[in-house]
């Protein structure tokens, strides 16, 4: 008789727990983050029927909790996590070099335009080879031709400044998301011993390793005593059972990320953006300073031979000796500029003078032209050059972005797949409350039928 | 497939956004009317328009020039027109000269005539275009007149070049260099340009020299012949000049129309897409708004 009682507590208690779980499950309805949670019951181990008495078979003792289990789906996590380290690569690289495709200016209004107008300003020049207000023109169209390459290679070395920052921000991330693993680690590994289901602490890992995985591309391995082992594809150890590695950001321009002193390969965002800042952005530097240096020589070949108006020849147009530092040279001025050929010239007065004559613009000519018509061994012209370099990186750009688009597109269809499996369904959670609700009835009901028994037996028996 | 309500959240998110973002990719581009607004828009677009720009920028500053060169060539055309008409009333004088029955008052109106060409062509030679000497090269001054009234070329054989084509420069000045075209006859020999030519038979009229008049006629029919050989170079090259400024047009509209094709956006085309991107996005509002309401939860007392 009184097994009944038990049997029915032991219902209420389950239903409880249940209705527990349930209420849990929709807290954490909204939580990325979050698994859903089972709670599994058995029947209780029965005991033996009535000695001696056939079919009066084991006899049910009621109902057990078995576990409290994350329906967690592994193979959608290692999916996830390896499409959110391919996107993180694409989405870095996309960002780099989006940033650094504006490097001309404007498009259409940009370096290769201002290459056009000092081009012009030579063919305008050349007609009237005495107006001061077309030679200042040449001048002022120079400095901004110079100028729009030296902003071009100050704002790469900007953008590759901006990688360096966002590597350094990332491994402080990195650092501490490592170190959480190891510490959670720790605890689950404790918990696990003492035979605790440490379904929450696990999520919380989840979370940690979706984010290094998605920054770094790398292996997680779980181990049989609950921790799990974080490797790079090049195979160093990061997190190992309870001990954490510590990344550092070294360097600028380019950046790297080193353990120990030693240089990392890493795959992810790190990895995106630091083979953007050691392989792409320092190639666009090199063919901007080659495109500027070609400008200064072939400009200052052409100029040489042009003669000022003051006989002054043979002087450079442009210094330096990349895109940084290209400036007109200074000590050109309006009267210096090698607008014509000629040396001397016969003044008003009828007395020959250094100097070319007011009226010889040949000087100019031949510098358009040679701006114009000088050719590498590709059979490319200074702007042909300089638009190369606008052509290169929005190419470039247009590749990362279509990957990123790509990447990003599949990560959204690996985390729906994994919220298929892991998430919470309130409607299901809902189903389970009413399942739960009127099972508590049910076991209420049995205890009450089994009081009204005890009720009968003790109070009512009339001797 | 089992749904779960935070993987709804999601998909609706990205969903939105993505709808969302092709609303505003097509108001960009309408608004700004351009399809290409950065290199990575179309790269290879892009570089072809950035060629035919630059080219345009090329053709722009051909087409200046060659207004300029026009302007130089019409100016000495003009002025060589009317030295030949100068000529052609010298040589109507010399023969009128030659009239036996003329006073000495009429043969000395003649020479005064004569005098007064004389001067009047040295002008015309000293004819200024734009602040420069038209046919004395890159000199100050073409012609210059000594104190005894004797005219000499006081300019040199300076090309004045114009680059009006990707191929084609050309000198759009003529000269009266001796070593050039020497359009007055100072390289034809002691005596024999146009202002000793005119002096001498004003001289010769006056002193009823019959023999000296016939040698300078011939000498005014050679210097007319040769401005007439300075006019037709000044025609050559005009036509030259004509020609690639026409080409020159012809080449700024099919590079501008290739340019467009290329960066230019289809307005009818890009209303379009966005009205079905905004309809995509409203459907995707409404589909949100509705999907995401009801749960079992609602249902239940």
């Amino acid at each position: 008789m009184f097994s009944s009682l038990s049997i029915g507590a032991s219902a209420l208690y389950a239903a409880q727990r249940a209705v527990e779980v349930a209420a849990h499950n929709v807290a954490n309805a909204t939580n990325t983050t979050y698994t859903r949670q089972r709670l599994t019951t058995q029947a209780s181990t029965p005991t033996y029927g009535t000695p001696g008495s056939i079919g009066d078979g084991d006899r049910g003792t009621g109902v057990s909790i078995v576990s409290l289990s994350r329906l967690r789906d592994r193979l959608a996590d290692v999916a996830y996590r390896s499409e959110a380290g391919t996107a993180g690569a694409s989405a870095a690289r996309s960002e780099t070099l989006t940033r650094a495709e504006g490097i001309l200016g404007t498009y259409g209004d940009g370096a290769p335009e201002a290459l056009s107008a000092f081009i012009s300003s030579w063919d305008s020049l050349s007609t009237t080879p005495d107006d001061s207000s077309s030679r200042t023109s040449v001048l002022a169209a120079g400095s901004r031709l110079a100028g729009s390459l030296n902003t071009a290679a100050s704002s790469l070395d900007a953008v590759s400044n901006e990688v360096t920052l966002r590597v350094g921000d990332d491994v402080g991330e990195l650092n501490g998301l490592l170190s959480t693993v190891a510490k959670l680690n720790t605890s689950i590994i404790k918990a696990q011993t003492e035979q605790r289901e440490p379904n929450d602490l696990l999520d919380q890992r989840d979370a940690a390793l979706d984010r290094i995985a998605a920054l770094t591309g790398a292996k997680i391995d779980p181990q049989r005593d609950g921790s799990v082992t974080l490797t790079t594809s090049g195979g160093t150890v990061l997190v190992q059972g309870q001990t954490a590695a510590t990344l550092t950001a070294t360097g600028t321009n380019p950046v790297s990320v080193t353990i120990g002193g030693a240089p990392l390969t890493l795959a992810g965002e790190l990895g995106g953006y630091i083979s953007a800042a050691t392989t792409d952005l320092p190639a666009y530097r090199a063919q901007l300073d080659a495109v500027a240096v070609t400008l200064r020589n072939v400009m200052n070949a052409a100029h040489a031979s042009g003669v000022g108006s003051d006989g002054t020849t043979g002087l450079a147009f442009f210094t330096g000796t990349g895109a940084a530092d290209l400036a007109v040279n200074p000590a050109l001025t309006a009267a210096k500029l090698g607008a014509g050929l000629l040396t001397t010239h016969t003044d008003s007065t009828g007395t020959v003078v250094p100097g070319a004559p007011p009226g010889d613009g040949s000087g100019a000519l031949t510098i358009s032209s040679a701006l114009r018509n000088t050719r590498d061994s590709n059979g490319q012209n200074t702007s042909d050059l300089l638009r190369a370099i606008g052509s290169r990186i929005g190419q470039a750009a247009t590749d990362a972005n279509r990957n990123a688009k790509t990447g990003a597109a599949s990560l959204t269809s690996a985390q729906a797949a994994r919220a298929s499996a892991d998430g919470v369904s309130v409607d299901e959670e809902m189903v389970d409350l009413v399942k739960f609700q009127h099972s508590y009835e049910a076991a209420a009901r049995v205890i009450s039928v089994a009081d009204g028994m005890l009720d009968k037996l003790i109070n009512n028996m009339v001797r | 497939m089992r749904v779960s309500t935070i993987g709804s959240y999601l998909m609706t998110a990205s969903s939105l956004g993505g709808a969302l973002e092709r609303v505003q990719r097509s108001q960009m581009q309408i608004a700004s009317g351009k399809s290409i607004q950065h290199w990575s828009d179309d790269a290879p677009a892009a570089t072809a328009a950035e060629r035919y720009r630059s080219e345009e920028a090329d053709w722009t500053s051909f087409q200046r020039i060659g207004t300029d060169a026009k302007g130089w060539l019409a100016a000495a055309d003009g002025t060589m027109q009317s030295m030949s008409s100068l000529m052609a009333r010298a040589k109507e004088i010399a023969v009128a000269s030659q009239n036996g029955g003329l006073s000495d008052s009429s043969r000395s109106a003649l020479a005064d005539e004569l005098d007064q060409l004389r001067t009047e062509l040295r002008d015309m030679g000293n004819t200024e275009h734009l602040g420069r000497s038209l046919f004395g090269g890159f000199g100050a001054k073409a012609l210059t007149t000594s104190g005894t009234g004797a005219i000499t070329y006081s300019g040199d054989n300076g090309q004045v070049s114009r680059q009006v084509s990707p191929t084609i420069t050309l000198g759009v000045n003529v000269t009266g260099a001796p070593s050039g075209d020497d359009i007055f006859g100072f390289g034809k020999g002691v005596g024999q340009d146009v202002f000793t030519v005119l002096g001498t038979l004003s001289t010769a009229i006056r002193a009823k020299d019959a023999t000296t008049v016939a040698a300078a006629q011939n000498g005014l029919l050679a210097r007319h012949n040769d401005i007439l050989s300075g006019l037709a170079k000044v025609g050559t090259s005009t036509n030259r000049v004509e020609t690639a400024y026409s080409a020159g047009d012809v080449a700024l509209q099919d590079l501008a129309t290739s340019r467009s094709v290329l960066e230019d956006v289809d307005l009818a085309k890009a209303v379009l897409e966005m009205n079905s991107a905004q309809a995509g996005y409203t459907a995707a509002l409404g589909a949100a708004g509705r999907a995401n309401l009801p749960s079992l939860a609602d249902f239940l007392h």
